[in-house]
């Protein structure tokens, strides 16, 4: 019996969108230095900043997250791997697509539902069924909020809570019988899915399996990924970033070759423009001048978080100094620190394949070394074979050449 | 009748911190800082790290000495490291010594320089080392209005009451307004 | 590549101004149980609120840890696990609602962007050594103490010599210059 729906909100609780006001002048400076530690935060809630407006739409610039989110309207039970370098914006993009399901929903028929497998489970540890496992779980809890107080589980539900029980209960290490385990979920998913939303579709977007073991994750996800797809449950998945250089034909089988990359920013006049803009929607003109954004823009190599981060670094040097704004020393001071913090712990040959980038203007992945310095993000890759060093990095390369 | 000079010493505080470290991080430099986020005070955090410091000495019982800013005898303002709003600057220089628990004042000298078409152009509060004569006469704490050889008995108080005092407005009560008389 | 070091006040003030996001910040000192302690006080002190150490014997804890002391002001140390905290896997679990400093050794900053990449540029890479700054160092001492012989036209040999005999002025700048040369013994008991 289709049950009344309500607006539908993910589980991860709604953090308060926060105004930014668009001139400091009326605020003590203590103040304005205080609300911009707020804005500029690069730890901060990736959905609150987009709920308060943040979040810079990139997708008409950026066709790989649109087409997830046309494929996900087409096909609302496709599986999908994003993958995308440290800091690029990932969680943003998820929470994007949400958005815009969640807005589509009536048209397309579906909902969406936001899991952080990092807060599920270690992520050292992640292994076949523990997606399957999350979801399981998630619908269990949205079937129960949903439900009246008065009317019992249906049967669905107890026969899939019963199910969970015995996994957990005999835990098995062994990666076949997890198979196993997510196999014999999947009917139970089916039913569930039916259970909290009638015949609507459904899609789970999983975030965090970008830190997980990169060589365990095609293991971790495999059966999941099936059990997803029979039953009928779209997905999005944040995968390692090597899955963009290193991708399996098996991986690619199992997404449908729906494989995503949110590329950083190349601080070409649109992507500078776009840098620029974020930085606008979180501090006014008046502290964080439009040669300051610009600045920073390029000192960040196009990558969102160092972006923020270097904007929250220039404005602490402001704040030491007694600045009432943030000038160009201050950004140099911060990309400068950003650089040397990237710069720890570099040994002789990771240092010669930097300058080998800098000449070249590309990078050759040969094995590790080079993966290592692209997940570690010394080194940025732009698309189209263009890698750069990261321009915080690169007038440093000098001094540790020299050195080392 | 007691006499001014006892009376005076009576005014002495045994201070609550440990150490000069202590005394530094917990009352001192705190109140500089408040007074930079409140933007009573100019000087940057760079210069309050570096102007305001202690000696460290041998033995932790040894007298130590607390400065904030550099020695500028001659009033110039290109020495000034603390900067007040107005144009004027403090500087401050205190020899304290650990006493069990406490810490004993031995001598200090205070300046509030003022902007330069201020009247007074500065007010400084001394305390001098021990001496026969100023302390019959109730002098060894003092304080000049403005004027290096005008003295006038002050009570002797304690080098976060000073700096709290030179940082402030000096003036009546935020409900009172300023009387100036005379010409 | 050397990190640049941050004076301890300097630091606190910088903590001080994102206690409410709940950020975090790394620290490296020679000895972290008692930077530490020191970190602690000096951002009370300029926070105005109590700050507590915890010390992290076992890594695999950061998470538990930092969930269970997330509305409050905390220093945590690491000692020997240091190398081994699962910053990147526990990183879901360590946002906070006031801040979070987490001392280590020195040494143990140098793997920091590696083995923990995805925690170091979360934190915005505030990574800094800290550096002592409550004591007068020896440049400055030297150009106090020019300045004080200058002043009353005397060496630190004629200082001790009057001082000694009584004679030297009573000014308060004569105690300071006293204590600059190590003789802080001549500086009589204060008179009552």
């Amino acid at each position: 019996m289709p049950r009344a729906l309500g607006p539908f909100t993910s589980r991860k609780a709604l953090c308060a969108p926060r105004q930014v006001p668009h001139t400091f002048r009326a605020m003590s400076r203590l103040s304005r230095y205080r609300e911009l530690m707020q804005t500029l935060d690069p730890s901060g809630d990736p959905r609150a900043a987009f709920e308060s407006g943040w979040c810079v739409d990139r997708w008409t610039h950026l066709a790989a997250m649109a087409n997830v989110a046309r494929r996900l309207e087409l096909e609302p039970w496709s599986s999908h791997l994003l993958v995308g370098g440290i800091g690029s914006g990932k969680t943003t993009e998820l929470w994007r697509i949400h958005e815009h399901l969640v807005t589509s929903a009536d048209q397309i028929g579906a909902e969406c539902e936001y899991i952080d497998m990092g807060e599920e489970r270690p992520l050292s540890s992640i292994q076949s069924c523990d997606l399957v496992f999350a979801a399981t779980k998630r619908i269990l809890e949205l079937e129960d909020e949903r439900r009246s107080p008065e009317s019992p589980p249906p049967r669905a539900v107890e026969e899939a809570r019963s199910e969970l029980r015995q996994i957990k209960s005999w835990y098995a290490p062994d990666d076949a019988d997890r198979a196993d385990a997510a196999a014999r979920l999947t009917p139970h998913l089916a039913a569930l899915k039916a259970e909290l939303i009638d015949d609507r579709n459904l899609i789970l977007l999983f975030d965090s399996l970008d830190r997980m073991p990169p060589h365990r994750f095609e293991n971790a996800v495999a059966s999941d990924v099936q059990a997803l797809q029979d039953a009928k449950i779209g997905c999005v998945i944040v995968g390692p970033m090597r899955a963009q250089y290193r991708a399996t034909e098996s991986i690619a089988r199992l997404f449908d070759h729906n494989i995503h990359t949110l590329s950083d920013i190349a601080p070409d006049s649109t992507g500078l423009f776009v840098l620029a803009e974020v930085l606008r929607r979180r501090a006014p003109a008046d502290i964080l001048g439009d040669d300051i954004t610009r600045r920073l823009a390029l000192g960040s190599g196009g990558v969102m978080r160092d972006l923020i981060a270097l904007a929250k670094s220039a404005a602490q040097e402001a704040y030491v100094d007694g600045n009432d704004f943030i000038t160009p020393v201050h950004v140099d001071r911060a990309v400068e620190q950003l650089g040397r913090v990237r710069a720890v712990g570099l040994d002789g040959e990771q240092v010669q394949a930097l300058r080998l980038v800098r000449d070249k203007g590309t990078l050759v992945i040969r094995g590790e070394r080079e993966l290592t310095l692209l997940e570690t993000r010394r080194v940025l890759d732009y698309g189209g074979g263009k890698f750069v060093v990261h321009p915080a990095l690169l007038p440093l390369l000098d001094v540790m050449t020299a050195a080392a | 009748m007691i006499p001014l000079a006892e009376r005076i010493a009576a005014t002495s505080v045994a201070i609550e911190a440990r150490s000069a470290g202590d005394y530094l991080q917990r009352e001192i430099r705190p109140r500089l800082f408040k007074a930079f986020d409140e933007e009573r005070l100019d000087a940057d955090l760079h210069e309050i790290s570096r102007s305001v410091r202690v000696t460290r000495s041998e033995r932790v019982t040894d007298a130590f000495d607390l400065v904030g800013g550099r020695r500028n005898f001659d009033r110039d303002p290109a020495l000034a490291d603390l900067r007040m709003p107005d144009g004027g600057w403090i500087t401050f220089s205190a020899v304290l010594r650990p006493n069990r628990e406490t810490l004993e004042i031995l001598a200090y000298t205070f300046e509030r320089v003022f902007r330069s078409d201020a009247q007074p152009r500065f007010v400084r509060f001394d305390y001098n080392v021990p001496d026969h004569d100023n302390d019959k006469r109730g002098l060894r704490s003092h304080v000049h209005p403005g004027n290096d050889d005008m003295q006038l008995p002050s009570p002797i108080l304690a080098p976060h009451e000073l700096i709290e005092l030179l940082l402030g407005e000096m003036g009546p009560a935020a409900d009172r307004a300023p009387r100036t008389k005379g010409r | 590549m050397k990190l640049k070091s941050v004076g301890r006040f300097e630091l606190a003030a910088v903590i001080a101004l994102s206690n409410d996001t709940g950020a975090w910040m790394v620290v490296g000192a020679d000895d972290p149980r008692v930077e530490g302690e020191d970190l602690a006080r000096e951002i009370a002190a300029v926070t105005m609120t109590s700050v507590e150490v915890v010390m992290i014997d076992e890594p695999t804890q950061l998470g538990a840890l930092s969930s269970a002391t997330r509305d409050r002001t905390i220093v945590f140390v690491a000692v020997e696990g240091a190398e081994r905290l699962p910053l990147d896997e526990q990183r879901s679990v360590l946002k906070r609602d006031r801040s979070a400093t987490l001392v280590m050794p020195i040494k143990a900053l140098a793997g920091l962007a590696t083995r923990s990449p995805h925690f170091t540029s979360w934190i915005g890479s505030e990574v800094h050594v800290v550096a002592e700054d409550r004591f007068l160092d020896q440049e400055s001492r030297n150009s106090r103490l020019a300045a004080l012989r200058t002043k009353y036209g005397m060496s630190d040999h004629e200082l001790i010599a009057s001082t000694t005999a009584g004679r030297a002025p009573e000014d308060p700048e004569i105690a300071e210059w006293l204590v600059l040369i190590e003789r802080g013994d001549l500086l009589q008991k204060s008179a009552r």
